[in-house]
């Protein structure tokens, strides 16, 4: 394994050793990331699925990551009320539910909820992700960009005005229910961490194995020419069908992780920048169509989004603005000298199989 | 039974007119959207026939049109309409920017996806820097940057704000411009033929790269006056031409994305489906048509995923071929 490989865990450790070194809470920053690279490492590797490796330019990505994260928001609670027979509206007696709920959960209903989350969040992002491949039967990538940049603002805006769905602008509370898993405080976030990392680890294994499958290759084709899929027999509908319903499940089940991790969904939180444009620019900086890349890319982009935020008061007094700029000039501006001058990415896609043997021969 | 164009033009003309006789606050507040939405529109059109690659950044350059509009109102007393064009140099070349970033991209033959990504990529640097100066300008010169309207610094005609005349007029100069420039110059009916083939008019020899610079040019013009425009209307931020891409894309989309003159016709279809058609049907079908209307935001997107999938190539293939 060349040392490029791992290049944004290499940054990532730097970081952290600059993080200890200028005495900042350095298990707040591990733990912090931990969450916030197993998040956007879910949603950057469903996208390289679809895009880096199907070809699929799926622009709307924030929508299934919202749609986990409202199936969190406005379906589970309200399990919870019916099992429970809490009475009261979740959206508008909200901190009266909440407290009522976290009297009556208990460890194991509280694990049953939070699977029953992940699982329905997959089935709901899978059902969107198919729905979005319906306008990829007939249109051009660019259109089929922008049809997709514009519909995945569908539950943005839905979420927004619909109040009784996740509360509107003024968003809903979560009955805790990893505080009733791990415990409380600190405890939280480590148990937070861990379930985030570790399903973010088993997500990886399986997009791992998605895509060095016999399906996997057919998507690589289906990238280079959707035509030729259907030569090797295969209907490039039903590969595009799929590939958008693993996708969307894979990022709806991110969404749900976040919602669980914040304890609170905000709608007006779930914007293009940063749920489809972010995922985006770390799939090109880290290799598209390279799993391990893409999880390069995301671990770069955290460690910079961690390091501004870590260090805000200081780098506002020298810049006379809000650093959250900083980090979209820099990340901006990172992506883009990435797509001109390196555009396979910091860690490329290996070549196939069939070009390797090519390669062989041809040494000889 | 094939639609022709013009039937869509009469049905909108009547549409208007309608409006304009039987709910006129609404109908002038759709002409202030349409006629700005239709000068963004137009910019956006002409980027997209030079690369043929949506833009992504193109919000992004009417917010530097917004903040300049914005800040120099508040801090001199001028005119929102004067302010804008001050800020036509600082849009331009953020355009120019652009095109210089994707152009060694486009040459080498990348995909759409990646121009795409490149364009994306600019729009968030863009965003950033266009905050980053709202918050110095908020800070020093003790200014609105965010969730603020110049619309009380709009002139009054009797009871009808500025903007509802200004907005048409605005659109009618620039199309009119357009269309000189496009047809009436050399270097316009240059820039024509190089979107049309781009090898063929290289072989004529036709500079291309100039040809597809002015388009850049005065898309940067075009937009940055719109997001200046764009304060009059509502309460405006840094990152307002962003959000309302999907408006945008929506206009260009219905006018076809193939002609800027297309883009204003969809800007018109749309700002009417959008404000006083909306507006009817809420009122029609509840009793309290403000609760529906916000989910306006919504009609755009669904505007342009059924205007691909009906009718792709927009309103002006309508048009019958002689």
């Amino acid at each position: 394994m060349r040392w490029i490989s791992l290049v944004g865990l290499y940054i990532y450790l730097l970081s952290a050793a600059l993080v200890a070194l200028t005495g900042q809470d350095l298990l707040s920053y591990v733990l912090g990331s931990v969450v916030d690279v197993a998040i956007f490492a879910v949603i950057a590797l469903s996208l390289n699925l679809e895009a880096g490796i199907g070809g699929i330019p799926n622009f709307g990505k924030v929508l299934t990551v919202t749609a986990g994260a409202f199936v969190v928001g406005g379906l589970i609670p309200r399990v919870a009320m019916a099992i429970y027979g809490v009475k009261g509206d979740f959206v508008y007696d909200n901190p009266a539910v909440v407290s009522a709920l976290s009297q009556a959960l208990d460890l194991w209903t509280s694990a049953a909820l939070v699977s029953a989350a992940l699982i329905l969040s997959a089935a709901v992002g899978a059902v969107l992700g198919m729905a979005m491949a319906a306008p990829a039967v007939r249109l051009r990538e660019d259109y089929l960009a922008i049809t997709l940049l514009a519909l995945g603002d569908f539950l943005f805006y839905v979420g927004r005005y619909y109040e009784p769905l996740v509360g509107g602008t003024l968003g809903v509370s979560l009955p805790p229910l990893l505080e009733k898993i791990f415990g409380g405080g600190a405890a939280r976030y480590l148990g937070a961490s861990l379930l985030t990392g570790a399903a973010a680890l088993l997500l990886y294994l399986l997009t791992e194995r998605v895509t060095s499958s016999p399906y996997g290759r057919a998507l690589r084709v289906h990238r280079e020419d959707p035509e030729l899929v259907e030569v090797m027999g295969r209907s490039a509908t039903r590969l595009r069908l799929w590939a958008l319903a693993i996708g969307g499940a894979l990022s709806a089940v991110a969404g749900a992780l976040y919602a669980l991790y914040v304890g609170a969904v905000f709608a007006g939180s779930f914007t293009r920048i940063t749920y489809t444009f972010y995922p985006w620019l770390m799939m090109i900086l880290g290799g598209m169509g390279n799993n391990l890349g893409v999880v390069n890319g995301v671990f770069i982009f955290v460690t910079l989004r961690r390091l501004i935020d870590i260090y805000k008061y200081e780098l506002s007094a020298v810049l006379g603005f809000d650093p959250v700029w900083l980090a979209y000039i820099l990340f901006g501006a990172i992506a883009l000298a990435i797509i001109a001058l390196r555009p396979e990415g910091l860690v490329p896609e290996e070549p196939t199989p069939l070009a390797k043997k090519a390669g062989v021969l041809k040494s000889k | 039974m094939k639609l022709d164009i013009w039937v869509v033009v009469v049905v909108l003309v009547v549409g208007w007119a309608a409006a304009l006789l039987f709910s006129p606050h609404v109908a002038l507040d759709g002409v202030m959207y349409s006629s700005v939405l239709a000068i963004s529109a137009a910019a956006l059109t002409m980027t997209f026939l030079t690369t043929k690659v949506p833009n992504f950044a193109h919000g992004a350059v009417m917010g530097v049109g917004t903040l300049t509009a914005l800040v120099l109102t508040q801090r001199f007393g001028i005119s929102p309409y004067l302010s804008g064009l001050v800020a036509l140099p600082f849009s331009a070349a953020a355009s120019v920017a652009l095109y210089y970033t994707l152009l060694p991209i486009y040459r080498r033959g990348a995909s759409p996806i990646i121009l795409m990504m490149a364009s994306m990529a600019y729009n968030v640097i863009l965003l950033g820097v266009l905050n980053a100066a709202a918050d110095y300008f908020g800070r020093s010169w003790a200014v609105f940057t965010r969730g603020y309207t110049l619309k009380s610094a709009d002139f009054h005609i009797a009871y009808i704000q500025g903007l509802a005349v200004a907005g048409p007029l605005i659109m009618v100069a620039v199309a009119f411009s357009l269309y000189l420039f496009l047809y009436r110059t050399k270097l316009g009916v240059a820039l024509r033929a190089a979107v049309e083939n781009e090898e063929l008019a290289r072989s004529l020899g036709i500079d291309v790269d100039k040809a597809f610079l002015i388009a850049w040019v005065v898309a940067g013009l075009l937009a940055g006056y719109s997001g200046a425009l764009f304060t009059l209307y509502f309460s405006v931020e840094p990152d307002t031409g962003w959000m309302m891409l999907a408006n945008i894309f929506a206009a260009s989309i219905v006018g076809g994305l193939t002609s800027v003159f297309g883009a204003i016709l969809g800007a018109y279809f749309m700002g009417f489906v959008e404000v006083p058609l909306a507006t009817w049907v809420a009122s029609a079908a509840t009793g309290e048509p403000y609760l529906v209307l916000q989910y306006r935001p919504l009609l755009p997107l669904i505007a342009v995923a059924l205007s691909l999938l009906v009718l792709p190539r927009g309103l002006t293939s309508l048009a019958r071929r002689k």
